[in-house]
């Protein structure tokens, strides 16, 4: 078997913000080529750091912005499709403009990134994609029915994508983790978010570097074996 | 020269200027790769049948030809292997047409007959394809 490549060149949607600003600053400062993503310009500079303003959704400007990586990096070797929107509100409040905003972004962004990804990889047979899934899925909370139907969607592209994609040494895993304290939580009422914590096994908020620990162990070339799974944090 | 002259004049100038240039420079890549080079598109499908066989066992391989099956039983791709050679083909026209294309729209798959049955049932899709794109552009 060909010795897998040291990951070099990394994608990170939704960079702007919240865990994907993180996650960019985290593998920068490991010294990998991050390519980062959002509707509007990050305000990251770095010499390592490259920004597409862009909507994950939009196909045309998604695949420039692979072609630009394959033109300028020479290839790809992990993709974290962390870019979503959240919809908290009651189903019988929710108006179906929200529905297909956060199916378009959540699950058609996902595919296609992933998609796009995977056709790079395909050609070096190595490829690490991570997908971001929420413990409201396995929890079933109420108010977020269609976030959490958007990422259980997630989870199954995760779980089908893993299989389709081995044949090329791509692994496809996904995160999903507890509450933590960013911008797309930031509307949920502390007690409600309480409520969430006292049902996992680990009662405390979800750190950035909880997160970070899971992708790092996805994005090991030693990670081979370890495809289509799904991890929880907290103990959910 | 009167502000109002110069402007109307610089946009009608700007107009013709641009609307030629784009209409030329679409038109000139196209054509450079139907009516001059057919014959490049097929290369790019070789080449992709070398690439593919360098990742087959010795009997998996393709034959350079435009009769070589690639869909079906007759064919030695199974379908990670047809997925494979299309993408490689789509990578590889989009590297040389310099806009992003894709071959696998519902288009191709509610024809008739597959665009993919061989590499030459692919060569004319790829042609017929490019031509739409040139009367289009």
């Amino acid at each position: 078997m060909p010795k897998a490549p040291a990951n070099r060149v990394i994608l990170i949607t939704g960079t702007r913000k919240g865990i994907g600003r993180y996650l960019a600053e985290y593998y920068l400062g490991q010294g990998l080529q991050v390519v980062g993503c959002s509707r509007t310009a990050a305000g990251l500079e770095h010499p390592g750091y490259r920004h597409f303003c862009l909507d994950v959704a939009d196909e045309s400007a998604v695949k420039e912005m692979f072609k630009a990586i394959s033109q300028d990096y020479g290839g790809l070797q992990v993709a974290i499709n962390n870019a979503g929107i959240g919809a908290m509100n009651a189903a019988l409040l929710t108006p179906m403009a929200s529905v297909h905003r956060v199916l378009e972004v959540n699950v058609a962004g996902t595919f296609l990134v992933c998609r796009e990804a995977a056709k790079l990889m395909q050609k070096h047979h190595y490829g690490r994609i991570v997908n971001f899934t929420t413990v409201a899925v396995p929890l079933t909370l109420e108010g977020e029915a269609i976030y959490a139907a958007s990422k259980a969607g997630v989870e199954m592209l995760t779980r089908i994508l893993a299989r389709e994609l081995a044949p090329w040494g791509i692994t496809v895993n996904a995160v999903g983790p507890a509450p933590i304290s960013t911008d797309l939580i930031r509307g949920v009422p502390r007690e409600k978010l309480q409520d969430l914590v006292n049902r996992q096994a680990v009662r405390r908020f979800g750190e950035l570097r909880d997160v970070s620990h899971v992708i790092d162990f996805f994005m090991q070339p030693e990670s081979d074996f370890i495809t289509g799974q799904i991890v929880y944090l907290g103990g959910v | 020269m009167p502000v109002g002259l110069c402007s109307s004049l610089l946009v009608e100038g700007n107009l013709i200027y641009i609307i030629f240039n784009n209409t030329i420079i679409n038109n000139y890549k196209i054509k450079e790769i139907l009516l001059m080079n057919i014959d490049d598109v097929k290369n790019i499908l070789f080449e992709v049948v070398d690439e593919i066989n360098d990742e087959s066992a010795p009997d998996r391989k393709l034959a350079k030809s435009l009769d070589t099956v690639l869909l079906g039983r007759q064919g030695k791709l199974d379908s990670m292997g047809l997925v494979r050679f299309i993408v490689a083909t789509e990578q590889k026209l989009t590297e040389q047409v310099g806009v992003p294309l894709s071959l696998t729209d519902e288009k191709a798959f509610s024809q008739e007959h597959s665009p993919f049955q061989t590499v030459g049932t692919l060569l004319d899709f790829i042609i017929r394809e490019l031509q739409i794109a040139e009367s289009s552009g």
